[in-house]
Parts: structure tokens; C-alpha cells; sequence
């Protein structure tokens, strides 16, 4: 859709002479070269027509929704993209994304300080989203993706919070054949072994989903079939290997790393808008993981004043640099303040399954062969940036769950798995989780999976 | 497809307030949830009135720039109608020390309040900004300042997630009491919802308008009285927004 419009754009100003030099280039190349051109060009072609900066940015695409001038970027995992930020395809860009996770209310002991225990999915999704930046920065740098006079641009990672390891940022996914030049070869041959159990993996679970598929097929219009498929484009976003790591490390240059211990929130704002000029260009990632966690936050932090002038000026410097500043705020739900709402533009939900659920989820998946596939909670969209500021409505309850795998942070539509039951405890359990969808839930396709389950069911017995 | 409804605030169809008496002043409040942003309604207010033309307009958000707020704020194009609309920022009013100080150099150019109608975003931030801000003082000290010296009508515009039955700290309790305040002081209550269940394809969510504590039926002439009424909306495009029943 988008495409298109650009495409008429570029017609309207020189249409005659842009095809020209199309033509002209795509004559000596093969086809391998034409389809990245096809997919590169309208990134590099646009300045001229769009007049706007960022364009030559890397990893940065028009987004998926009508309204023009939208900009958007990877949050690092292609299933969030499309899934999550359907909308644009990305996380636009002059945009605050909030990820608060809601702590697991199965935990017996409540004496147990919850937060502690849920740090884990946040942060995952948060270190994909500066291993997009990092592995953006690096291609800027690569002079062979030039293909054309234009300058590309990079990212630059900032994370405020001295806890996260740099070293622990995920590493761009090495398919087999190019490991084997890499040195490491006790790490590649462990990988190897799990890359063919994932192929074999792959195999089956497309099987059983053309199986389980088939006799709707009718009913799963495009979008909604595809999320078993979405497109990867490597331009946009990496497929990240969150079990390897970077390397090399990320550098200063590439990854900025605010303290917290011993530095207030506006000389946090500074360096912030330091590192800002110091980097005219470049595309601002800007990353707050746990905010306000008083694990890591001194008790200043809290002063609901201090806060708001935090966020008040994190604002203001994200509107002076709307086309180039992108914020990652994860916090746990029981700091979640609604001020921190009111200042994100998205806000995103983690809400892990209980107990139960999980057991019940594992045991149907196991007995289907794919034991990854267990979710571990639903996510649920509050508000999103660029779409709620227009009024127009959002929210979006018990449609998506989340798992974190080997590739990262996984969301997918929800549906229940086929049960793979023989006594009557597990139907009465998934009674329960029934139940509770229904009564949450009225989108229509959430009815369609409800039914499509009993289907295979009844098939199964 | 349902019938679209026209938004009639008065028995006499009108939505802004009637200006005939000049010493009657009036508040307006639009509250909102997460997820169903009202900019659409005080377009409504502005594009929709039949006389709204005779209304200075000033917009003013604590959370939203000069920017936003001219994108979304706009006189139709269709409209004919030369609509006044001024904007003054106060994001940068968060960070302020004084309230007094804050209405005098942002509101400096205003001598009279005739005919003027603040939109005013979220004032309620500023109990959180200002360190040990009641909910008194922000209505003595702004909103009813605002009201006696600058304009005649201020619609707010709130978002009430902040309202809370629990309290358990004094800012939740400062909250809670700017809301319930709110509802007495003001003429006409909107209440803009979206979707409990989520999201649906043809519906965004309900407003409802009911009368508010201030208002006093002997201030209207001919007896005008509030229309009580809960609609659908479903916003179509930006700024396009459908209301039916």
C-alpha cells in the first residue's frame, strides 16, 4: 500500500527520468541484485520526493497505515512488529513504548518481594532493542550496502540503568553454512545440533498446522493466517540469536550506558541530550529498562514531582527530535505509575499465565512434538502511538500471548492448542480458560480458533 | 449501517454554552480512559455548533505540544466560517514553582474574558509536578483564576485512570477529590469509554453526557435545558467520527 503511494510520488516529480535510471541500472544486474534493489530503493529514492531527513536512516520504513509521514522501526522481534505495532508495522518513530509486566499472582509466598522474580521477559525484549540499533550501526558502516551515493545512517543505543550487560546483548543469527568459517567450533557444533532439531521441528509443526489448517482455510483471511509467515527483511530487522551474544561487544559509540547509582535525573536528562547533538543523524534508541524498580532506583527517584520532570523533559526532547528518537520504557505493574502512562504514547501489558494454564499448555503441546511453543502469558495493547492519539480504537484484550524462544521475544495469535486429553480433569480446566476468554474476548477470530479447537478435537477422538 | 446522530448538548441543539449572559461562566469536563483519546469531540465542539464562530478559542495542553495540538485541533476544511483558534503551550509548564506566576506569563495577552473558551489538557498533572499540591489550591489558585480573569467557559479535559476508590497516598487522594470536585463545578460532564471487551470493528466506544452539578437552569433562557444522552461512536478516519445509538 505504502509502496504504491511512494511509487506515485516519485512518478509526479520525474517520472520519465526515474525510470529511466531504473531501467538502466537493473540491465546489468542479476535477479538476486534486481530484488534487492526492488526492496532498497524506494528507502533510498524517497528523499528527494518526501523531503524528509531520516529517510537514509537504516532500519527505518514507512509505516504500514494510511496516514503519511509515519516512520517506523524494528523493536528487534518481527512477530511484535506485526502483530503488536499491527497498525505500522514497527514502532513509529517520536514514539514512547511502555512494556509493563504484571507480576505472576501464583506466587505462594507473598512475602516475596513479585517484582524481583519477573525481570526476565522485559529485558529480553528491551536487549533485542538495542541489538536492532547495534546491528543497524554496523551496516551503516559496511561500505559494500551502499549502493548508491546516498549516506546511511546508524543508531545509537542508549540505556539507562548500569545493571544490564552490554556483553549480554544478542548477536545477529548465523545461519549454519556461514558458522562453519567462524573459529568458535565447540559452540557451533551444540548449535548445529539445535538448529537441526529446529528444522525438524519446523517441519513438523508446519505439517500439523497445514493439518489443522486445512479444513478452515476459508475462514483465515490474509492477516490472520500470517502468523505463521511473516516476511523477514533483513534491511529492517535481524533475525537476533538471543542465546549467542554480540561480537565484539558493543562499543561506546554504538551503545551508551547511563548510571544510575550516584546521578540525578536531570543530569541523566542531560547526558541524554548530549549524546543527542553529539549524534546529529543518527536514529535515537533510547531504552529505560526496569523504571523505577526499587532494586536499582535510589528513593529520590520516586518523588512524584522528580519523576515528572523527568518525563516531562524526556518529551520535550523527544518532540524536538521527532523524526529520530525512539523510547523503550519496561517497568513491573507495581510501580507502574499512571503518570508513566499518561507520557508513554504505547502502552503494552505482560500478563503471565498462572500455573495451571502453563501445565495444561505443556502437557497438549508435548503430546503435539512441539514442546517450544508454550506460551507464557498474554499481552495485551493499552494504547498505541500514533493510532489512540486520533481517537481511534486500540485496545486489544486476550488476543495476543507471548513466549520468549531461542530467536527472542515471540508473540503470536492466541488459540488453544487440540487437547490431547483422555481423562476429564483437562477438560474442565480448559472449560475454565474458556470461559475466561469468552467472556473477555469479542473479536471474532477468537471465536474461530474456540470453534477450530473442538473441531480437531472431536476429530482426534 | 445505524443512523448518524448529531451531537445536542441543549434542548436547543446548540453544544457550546449560550454567551447572552456575560457574567455566566461554566465548565465543561471530558473525561476520558486509556485508549479513547477525545481530541474528536472538541473538534465536534468547534466544527459542529452552529455559532461557534462567535467564540475565541484558546487550546492549551499539559501533555501535548503546539504541534500536536494544530494538527488535531483544526476548523474543518469545508467549514466556512471564520473560526478563531489560538494555542498556547504548556507542556513546559510542568515544570514550574508557582501557579500564579504560570497564568500570568502565559495568559498575559488576555484582558477580556468575553466569549472566551479555554481547552484545557490534563491540568490535573500539576498535582503531581508541583511538590505538595492539593487539589484545592490547583482550583484557587488556576482553574478558578483561569475562570474569574481570563475565560468564560473552560472545557478539561482529564483522563481518569488516575481516579481511584483505593487511596493510598496523598496524591492519590489529591487525584481522587480533583475529580470528584470536578463533577460538582462543572455545567456538562462527557464521559468518552472505550470498549470494556476491545477492540470491535465497528464500534470505538461510548460517550455519555450528563448534567453536571453546576449547572443552574435560571442562568439559561427559555429554559434550555441538558440533553442526557448516551451514544456510540466509532471513529472512522482522523478527526471523522460517527456517533449513532
Amino acid at each position: 500500500m505504502s509502496f504504491q503511494r511512494r511509487n506515485q510520488a516519485i512518478g509526479s516529480n520525474s517520472n520519465a527520468n526515474s525510470v529511466r535510471q531504473i531501467s538502466s541500472r537493473v540491465g546489468g544486474m542479476s535477479l538476486r541484485d534486481q530484488q534487492s534493489i526492488g526492496r532498497q530503493q524506494p528507502v533510498s529514492r524517497t528523499p528527494p520526493v518526501m523531503k524528509t531527513p531520516q529517510v537514509n536512516i537504516l532500519g527505518v520504513k514507512p509505516s504500514v497505515s494510511k496516514s503519511s509521514g509515519i516512520q517506523v522501526t524494528s523493536i528487534g522481534s518481527t512477530t511484535v512488529d506485526n502483530l503488536v505495532f499491527k497498525q505500522h508495522g514497527g514502532i513509529p518513530i517520536g514514539t514512547t513504548t511502555l512494556i509493563k509486566d504484571i507480576s505472576r499472582k501464583d506466587v505462594k509466598d507473598d512475602e516475596n518481594l513479585k517484582y524481583l522474580s519477573s525481570l526476565s521477559y522485559q529485558n529480553t525484549i528491551g536487549l533485542q532493542f538495542i541489538a536492532t540499533g547495534v546491528y543497524q550501526q554496523r551496516r551503516s558502516l559496511k561500505k559494500d550496502i551502499t549502493d548508491d551515493d546516498t549516506e546511511k545512517i546508524g543508531h545509537l543505543g542508549i540505556v539507562i540503568g548500569e545493571w544490564i550487560d552490554l556483553h549480554t546483548i544478542p548477536g545477529v543469527y548465523v545461519s549454519k553454512s556461514k558458522k562453519s568459517s567462524s573459529s568458535l567450533k565447540d559452540k557451533e557444533q551444540n548449535e548445529s545440533i539445535v538448529s537441526k532439531l529446529s528444522e525438524v521441528e519446523q517441519k513438523r509443526k508446519d505439517l500439523k498446522i497445514a493439518w489443522r489448517y486445512g479444513m478452515k482455510n476459508n475462514d483465515f483471511k490474509d492477516g490472520k493466517n500470517g502468523e505463521t509467515e511473516f516476511k523477514e527483511d533483513p534491511n529492517f530487522v535481524p533475525r537476533l540469536d538471543i542465546s549467542g551474544h554480540v561480537f565484539p561487544a558493543a562499543t561506546r559509540e554504538e551503545v551508551l550506558q547511563i548510571n544510575i547509582a550516584g546521578n540525578t535525573l536531570e543530569n541523566i536528562l542531560m547526558s541524554v541530550q548530549q549524546a543527542i547533538t553529539k549524534n546529529p543523524k543518527k536514529l535515537i534508541r533510547l531504552y529505560l529498562p526496569n523504571f523505577l524498580n526499587p532494586k536499582f532506583y535510589p528513593k529520590s527517584y520516586f518523588q512524584h514531582h522528580n519523576i515528572m520532570k523527568f518525563l516531562n523533559g524526556l518529551k520535550t526532547l523527544q518532540s524536538m527530535n521527532d523524526s529520530r528518537f525512539v523510547t523503550l520504557i519496561t517497568t513491573t505493574a507495581d510501580f507502574n505509575i499512571p503518570i508513566l502512562e499518561t507520557f508513554s504514547h504505547t502502552i503494552v501489558e505482560l500478563k503471565p499465565f498462572d500455573q495451571q494454564t502453563i501445565d495444561y499448555l505443556t502437557k497438549n503441546y508435548k503430546s503435539q512434538g512441539l514442546p517450544n511453543k508454550v506460551q507464557q502469558g498474554m499481552l495485551n495493547v493499552i494504547k498505541m502511538g500514533k493510532v489512540s492519539e486520533f481517537g481511534h480504537m486500540s485496545v486489544r484484550m486476550n488476543e495476543i500471548v507471548y513466549h520468549v524462544s531461542k530467536n527472542g521475544f515471540v508473540v503470536e495469535l492466541w488459540s488453544i492448542p487440540v487437547d490431547a486429553g483422555d481423562d476429564e480433569k483437562k477438560d474442565t480446566k480448559k472449560l475454565d480458560i474458556e470461559n475466561k476468554k469468552a467472556s473477555k474476548s469479542i473479536e471474532p477470530h477468537g471465536h474461530d480458533h474456540e470453534s477450530h479447537s473442538h473441531i480437531s478435537k472431536d476429530l482426534e477422538y | 449501517m445505524q443512523q448518524n446522530q448529531d451531537l445536542n448538548v441543549y434542548s436547543n441543539h446548540r453544544i457550546l454554552p449560550n454567551t447572552s449572559d456575560k457574567n455566566h461562566s461554566s465548565i465543561y469536563s471530558i473525561l476520558y480512559n486509556n485508549g479513547t483519546y477525545p481530541l474528536w469531540l472538541i473538534n465536534k465542539f468547534i466544527n459542529e455548533d452552529s455559532n461557534s464562530s462567535e467564540y475565541k478559542f484558546t487550546v492549551s495542553s499539559f501533555i501535548n505540544n503546539n504541534k500536536f495540538m494544530k494538527q488535531n485541533i483544526t476548523q474543518n476544511v469545508g467549514n466556512t466560517s471564520n473560526i478563531d483558534i489560538e494555542y498556547v503551550d504548556m507542556t513546559l509548564g510542568l515544570q514550574t514553582t508557582s501557579l500564579p506566576k504560570l497564568v500570568d506569563a502565559k495568559y498575559k495577552h488576555i484582558s477580556s474574558k468575553e466569549g472566551r473558551i479555554l481547552i484545557l489538557e490534563q491540568p490535573e498533572l500539576l498535582i503531581s509536578s508541583l511538590e505538595g499540591m492539593t487539589s484545592i489550591s490547583l482550583y484557587n489558585d488556576f482553574i478558578n483564576k483561569l475562570q474569574n480573569e481570563k475565560f468564560q467557559h473552560i472545557i478539561i479535559i482529564s483522563n481518569i485512570d488516575y481516579y481511584n476508590h483505593y487511596i493510598n497516598s496523598f496524591l492519590q487522594y489529591q487525584y481522587t477529590t480533583f475529580f470528584q470536585s470536578l463533577q460538582y463545578k462543572s455545567d456538562v460532564i462527557f464521559t468518552v469509554k472505550s470498549l470494556k471487551t476491545g477492540f470491535a470493528k465497528d464500534i470505538s466506544g461510548t460517550l455519555t453526557i450528563t448534567k453536571g452539578g453546576a449547572f443552574d437552569i435560571s442562568k439559561h433562557a427559555n429554559d434550555v435545558k441538558i440533553v442526557e444522552n448516551e451514544y456510540f461512536f466509532y471513529v472512522v478516519k482522523d478527526n471523522v467520527v460517527k456517533l449513532f445509538y
